[in-house]
């Protein structure tokens, strides 16, 4: 077989398609030598003739090698001392890595990377012009913006699929802990569990974005929901109390023409966050769960607050872009009838566990200090719990975490009741809040509470 | 690892270049002891425990192929030499049979045991022995490229046992053709005899490493401009509830651009970084969706794949030498076994039966005859509906969900409110876009090969900005690996 490598043929000045047919010819004379030439004898050819002259090649290979090593010499140069270190790979116990390691590892060099902070908000924001977000973000209509598992949510297929839920459980396969998918087992046992010790569970799963607001992002009005929605109610009614508060949300919208979510954030607005607790505190009234009791008088002021979305940070922009400006809201934080701030009572009659669509007005912490329990700049006193509170007229106690509505509360509460058998001796009514993707995407695994 | 991940790029790709140009002049022997460290750290990053897998399988081919080519159980320590055509001895046929069950033993435990499992059980419920069922909690993972690194081990046992390929002496050098890191996870198919020079004796020139690099740019942004944009059209119509017929005629003409354009990336970089390494890998894929029958489709799409099919299975079954039934049938078995190759469901074994089918047809004298007639343009047109219609059950995640979305496309589905929702995002400026683009560079575009055969200034600056684009848009993606990296 013919060795290119050996008698290269001169370029100067050829056309690389005739320097490859003259290739041809010259290793298989005649024709029927061709017709069974394999890809290899091909590629051979192609891949030896190629024609360009020795200064395009020095310059692309220049500059390949420049786009490779541009990285991580800023991050040598500008970078030092942040990141992982290769020791991060083992440890005593571990002495060869691990995929969670290695995966770990693979992450904190890219969150860390210098030239990758530099790039991303200009390439981010190149593509949120041409309507493009993020794993996390959707870029609607008009400056709206969607979070990606919301818009799944609402336009997948039925949570409680039996092929869907099948799916989920093999996708978790691999995991220390399955995730169990199908949330309506975890209802009825928690709801199970708290009627044993004289308690009624109220679940009021919070509507998402798309689902009341899909014109943010098509042609399409509202509302709309997943195909299993009214199935899950169903299943439900009788068994546990269920208050779904769209209705009031969507009066609420009608009353004031206030859209009730926020422009750039998956959380709802004050007017729908109050309109919600209203129409609960009338629900658990109608409904007769809460013994009689004089009614204390809780005040509620008047802040401004303005603040940039979550869903925009998700995004990643660069400072001063159009979808950062912030947004104006008016929340109304509740104090005592003798002026303090309003704070959660453990002796109260009504636990609320929320998430943080109960906490995006109420924690004025910096989630960057509190984790999962801190605010997001929204305000603080003037929450979920606030408001349900003040409609009420009488004290109330939470448990409150910013993700994982499915079982971190109930995780929570569970964990207290460990250490303090008597946490929930005052309690007649726990009201779960927790977001409508969480039915599609939460973990609900049952989990046990302590004591009898 | 994967080849557009943040530390393939920009940390083993730089060390994997230097230490080759470093030992450019080392004993080819120390060359490949370093390509096959090399290879070795790059798939174990995915899981440390893969690289005892795929020592195991190629340590047990290595000694049978040795067995192979010197006819005994104790290989000397003399020459090697191929073997002459003719009869083999017991001997040497048990070390074949030996290498074909540990290979497709390990192909079918990690593979398809899970499937099995299942298949099994729901086999036994429908009977009514639902009590003899299994339900073993056991989970089979995957290991990475497992299908690509065993069908390549097995052509070259196979091609010793024939005669057509000379056994390697050196455990490194067999190691270096087996695990070298360009073609290990995803492909393309090496055949042996073409690379077994190339593994005694490359060049590095500045031709190889130049064109390599384009190679590498062109792939990338394959990858990362087009196939991301259309893989995010596909998953949203995919993976909703339900699509109108416009929108699931969008999602599946865009999985198709999806398919291709992740995987043809692939294969560029994996030549390109042949070249940048010294090799020379055949061509994989010569723009298959202008295919005018799907015989031709065969001849263009994955070419390293179905010419191993084709070697391999399809020829000793007979080909089309045993009569026109028995060709028929040889072409559907060998096609669904490709489908079931591509994952354990049947998903992929309806998609093999499909092409299988259409390709049995063609073979037939009336297939023949309409292929004969039929303008170009019509055959394309009609091969690319028919391979977009099939590439439904490549994606959809089961059987239902594909049949489900061939009613969308067809106008018979009952697509739920919530799914007007994704019109909001199916048509967005940067999606239409890209499929825009996509079609451009599918149907009038030359392909890589023949666009830098001839690498003038021009289009070398061409792929460095194509490249840098990629790199800045991979900054704003999470993890996103290649469609094949999964077979």
């Amino acid at each position: 077989m013919p060795s290119p490598d050996n008698d290269p043929p001169d370029t100067a000045g050829a056309d690389a398609a005739d320097l490859y047919e003259q290739a041809l010819h010259r290793s298989l004379p005649t024709s029927a030598h061709r017709l069974t030439r394999s890809r290899e004898q091909e590629a051979d050819l192609a891949l030896n003739t190629t024609a360009f002259g020795r200064g395009v090649a020095v310059s692309l290979c220049l500059a390949f090698a420049l786009l490779i090593l541009a990285v991580p010499a800023v991050q040598l140069l500008a970078g030092r001392g942040r990141g992982p270190a290769l020791s991060d790979l083992t440890s005593p116990a571990q002495p060869i890595p691990t995929p969670e390691s290695l995966r770990g590892f693979e992450t904190a060099l890219q969150d860390s990377s210098v030239a990758g902070r530099a790039i991303l908000p200009p390439a981010q924001a190149i593509l949120t012009r041409l309507g493009v977000g993020n794993e996390q973000a959707y870029v609607g209509r008009r400056g709206e913006l969607l979070y990606r598992p919301d818009v799944e949510y609402t336009a997948g297929p039925g949570f409680l699929d039996a092929a869907v839920l099948a799916r989920k459980r093999e996708a978790s396969v691999g995991n220390e802990r399955v995730p169990q998918p199908n949330p309506i087992p975890a209802i009825l046992d928690f709801a199970r569990q708290l009627r044993a010790r004289g308690i009624t569970l109220v679940i009021l799963p919070v509507p998402v974005k798309p689902a009341l607001e899909p014109e943010a992002l098509s042609e399409q009005r509202g509302p709309l929901q997943n195909p299993s929605y009214e199935d899950f109610l169903r299943r439900l009614r009788d068994k546990c109390y269920v208050f779904d508060p769209f209705l009031a949300m969507t009066a609420e919208e009608r009353r004031t023409g206030q859209k009730p979510f926020l422009r750039t954030d998956t959380h709802w607005t004050p007017p729908a966050m109050e309109a919600t607790a209203l129409a609960l505190a009338g629900y658990l009234e109608a409904q007769r769960l809460l013994p009689p009791r004089p009614r204390r008088v809780y005040r509620r002021g008047e802040e401004a607050v303005a603040n940039v979305g979550d869903v925009a940070r998700m995004l990643r922009l660069p400072p001063g872009n159009a979808l950062l400006g912030t947004q104006a809201v008016t929340i109304r934080p509740v104090t005592d009838p003798d002026g303090a701030t309003w704070q959660p009572r453990p002796d109260a009659d009504v636990l609320l566990l929320g998430d943080s669509f109960s906490n995006v007005y109420s924690s004025r912490d910096s989630f960057e200090t509190s984790g999962s329990l801190g605010g997001q700049g929204w305000g603080g006193h003037a929450g979920l719990a606030e408001q349900v509170s003040f409609s009420l007229g009488r004290p109330l106690d939470s448990i409150i975490n910013n993700a994982g509505g499915s079982h971190v509360t109930r995780e929570k509460l569970a964990r207290q009741m460990a250490s303090d058998p008597a946490r929930l001796s005052h309690v007649r009514v726990v009201v779960w809040e927790f977001t409508q993707r969480d039915l599609a995407s939460g973990d609900w695994r049952l989990i046990r509470l302590p004591g009898p | 690892m994967v080849f557009r991940s943040y530390v393939f790029l920009f940390f083993f790709l730089p060390l994997a270049l230097a230490i080759t140009y470093a030992l450019a002049r080392a004993p080819q022997r120390g060359r490949n002891l370093a390509l096959v460290l090399l290879g070795y750290a790059f798939y174990g990053w995915a899981n440390p425990k893969f690289d005892a897998l795929m020592l195991g399988t190629t340590s047990v081919d290595w000694l049978l192929s040795l067995v192979i080519a010197h006819g005994s159980w104790r290989p000397c320590g003399g020459p090697v030499a191929s073997l002459a055509p003719g009869a083999r001895t017991r001997t040497q046929k048990a070390a074949l049979v030996l290498s074909l069950v540990s290979n497709l033993g390990v192909l079918g435990f990690f593979k398809y045991f899970n499937f099995g499992a299942a298949n099994a059980d729901s086999l036994l419920a429908a009977l009514g022995m639902e009590g003899h069922a299994w339900h073993t909690t056991l989970r089979v993972v995957l290991p990475l490229g497992i299908s690509f690194y065993t069908f390549q081990s097995l052509s070259y046992v196979i091609d010793v046992y024939r005669g057509d390929a000379k056994a390697m002496r050196s455990f490194v050098d067999f190691a270096c053709f087996v695990s070298m890191f360009p073609h290990l996870v995803a492909g393309p198919i090496l055949k042996f005899s073409h690379l077994a020079g190339q593994i005694e004796s490359r060049t590095l020139t500045l031709d190889k490493t130049a064109r390599g690099a384009a190679f590498v740019a062109l792939g990338l942004s394959k990858k990362v401009l087009l196939a991301n944009g259309c893989g995010k059209v596909a998953d949203l119509a995919f993976s909703a509830g339900g699509v109108g017929t416009g929108d699931a005629w969008w999602g599946a003409v865009a999985y198709a651009f999806q398919i291709y354009f992740d995987f043809s990336g692939y294969s560029d970089m994996a030549i390109g970084l042949g070249l940048m390494l010294g090799f020379v890998f055949g061509r994989n894929f010569d723009s298959p969706y202008r295919a005018a029958s799907l015989t031709e489709f065969w001849r263009r799409w994955h070419i390293s794949l179905s010419t191993w099919l084709r070697e391999y299975l399809y020829f000793p079954l007979g080909g089309s030498r045993r009569g026109a039934a028995r060709t028929y049938f040889n072409l559907l078995l060998t096609m669904l076994l490709g489908g079931l190759w591509h994952g354990a469901s049947w998903n992929f074994v309806l998609w093999g039966g499909l092409h299988g089918g259409l390709l049995a047809w063609e073979r037939s004298p009336w297939g023949a005859a309409l292929l004969h007639r039929l303008p170009r343009r019509v055959g394309q047109m009609g091969t690319f509906a028919w391979v977009v219609l099939a590439w439904v059950f490549f994606r959809a995640s089961d059987l239902p969900s594909a049949f489900a979305y061939l009613r969308s496309l067809a106008g018979l589905g009952h697509p739920p409110a919530g799914s007007a929702l994704l019109s909001g995002i199916l048509y967005q400026p940067y999606y239409m876009l890209c499929l825009a683009l996509a079609g451009v560079v599918v149907w009038a575009c030359p392909d890589t090969w023949e666009w830098t055969q001839r690498l003038t200034g021009f289009k070398a600056a061409i792929c460095v900005i194509l490249m840098a684009v990629s790199l800045a848009l991979l900054m704003t993606q999470s993890y996103n690996p290649f469609i094949y990296f999964t077979f």
